[in-house]
């Protein structure tokens, strides 16, 4: 390997993670909020439902905020959009990793962006406290860390070889 | 003031209905509403001013400025008025009703009712005494931690970091 391949592949290595955090509006963006210590010192790119929550952002130093289509009701056209649309920012901004409190948008977003070569993290909402929601079903058998909230959800308690963890919650 | 949301996905007439039946009783009282109905369509109460819906900012000053909200049992409301240390009454929404899509609230309030300052009433015929318990002199307020626990934070972030250094 010569010097320069030796300079880029560090460079690479050294880059901050370049993190696409996507949630709806309301109660899933609010949980978002209470994680961004885990992704400090990362590149970061918001991607939420009601562009009015780009003020959230205010004092968090130079993230991008996008605003996405909703697909809350899986009509078809707005899925046509919000698949158009994050397909185009997965392209462009060509995240390390998709992280997502839902919902049906982050479920997108983590399998496009799966399909980009990113790695997903699904956080399933704390409401969620009898059951993993319905998207949150779904995006475990394509995430790389599927959390639930609730310690009587998390694979440890149920037993179950194929479930998600559970590390704590966002309350 | 006392300010009722019905959060930012659908109207929630039941609360409505119920809180107008409390805010005739009581006319000292300023009610205010967050309904996502303008009267055109849906349910629209006679005794308390409402609006359709309010932008981020202005939600979080009526949270802030609230003497108690009353609200579904969604976790953005909750997250709100543990944030600004706000006295909540919980009413959560039923499926089956078109209120919701499913049971989750009903799953909500079992586990995070219990919170202090977290009142739940599980049927409108409990709201009265649940606000009443809420705006009492003295009553706990909820709070939380300025973040997520320590340990999901650590689980995320490593995962995020995975393979580099």
């Amino acid at each position: 390997m010569d010097d320069t391949t030796k300079r880029r592949e560090g460079a690479h290595a050294m880059r901050p993670p370049r993190v696409l955090a996507v949630a709806s509006s309301g109660g899933h963006w609010a949980e978002l909020m209470r994680l961004t210590p885990a992704w400090e010192g990362c590149e970061l790119v918001y991607a939420t439902t009601d562009p009015a929550l780009q003020a959230d952002l205010a004092g968090r130093g130079d993230a991008r905020f996008v605003a996405i289509p909703d697909a809350s009701r899986w009509s078809r056209w707005q899925l046509v959009r919000l698949v158009a649309r994050l397909a185009s920012l997965m392209l462009r901004l060509r995240p390390d990793v998709i992280v997502t409190t839902g919902a049906a948008p982050g479920y997108v977003a983590l399998r496009l962006g799966r399909l980009f070569g990113a790695r997903g993290i699904w956080v399933d909402s704390v409401a969620n406290a009898g059951a993993l929601s319905m998207s949150g079903r779904m995006a475990g058998p394509h995430c790389d860390l599927w959390l639930t909230q609730w310690p009587h959800l998390g694979r440890e308690a149920t037993g179950a070889s194929e479930g998600p963890e559970y590390s704590g919650s966002v309350l | 003031m006392i300010f009722v949301t019905v959060g930012s996905q659908l109207p929630f007439d039941r609360l409505v209905g119920a809180m107008d039946r409390w805010a005739a009783a009581h006319p000292d009282t300023e009610v205010f509403g967050q309904i996502l109905t303008d009267g055109q369509s849906g349910f629209r109460p006679q005794h308390f001013r409402t609006v359709r819906s309010l932008a981020p900012a202005e939600f979080a000053s009526r949270c802030a400025a609230a003497r108690c909200i009353v609200s579904h049992a969604g976790t953005g409301v909750m997250i709100a008025a543990m944030t600004h240390r706000v006295p909540l009454v919980v009413l959560p929404r039923r499926s089956g009703t078109g209120e919701v899509r499913n049971d989750h609230q009903l799953d909500t309030v079992a586990h995070l009712g219990g919170r202090p300052g977290i009142f739940v009433a599980m049927t409108t015929a409990d709201l009265p005494d649940a606000l009443e318990a809420a705006l009492a002199e003295g009553a706990p307020r909820p709070d939380m931690k300025p973040e997520a626990d320590p340990d999901m934070i650590a689980r995320i972030r490593a995962e995020i970091f995975r393979g580099r250094r």
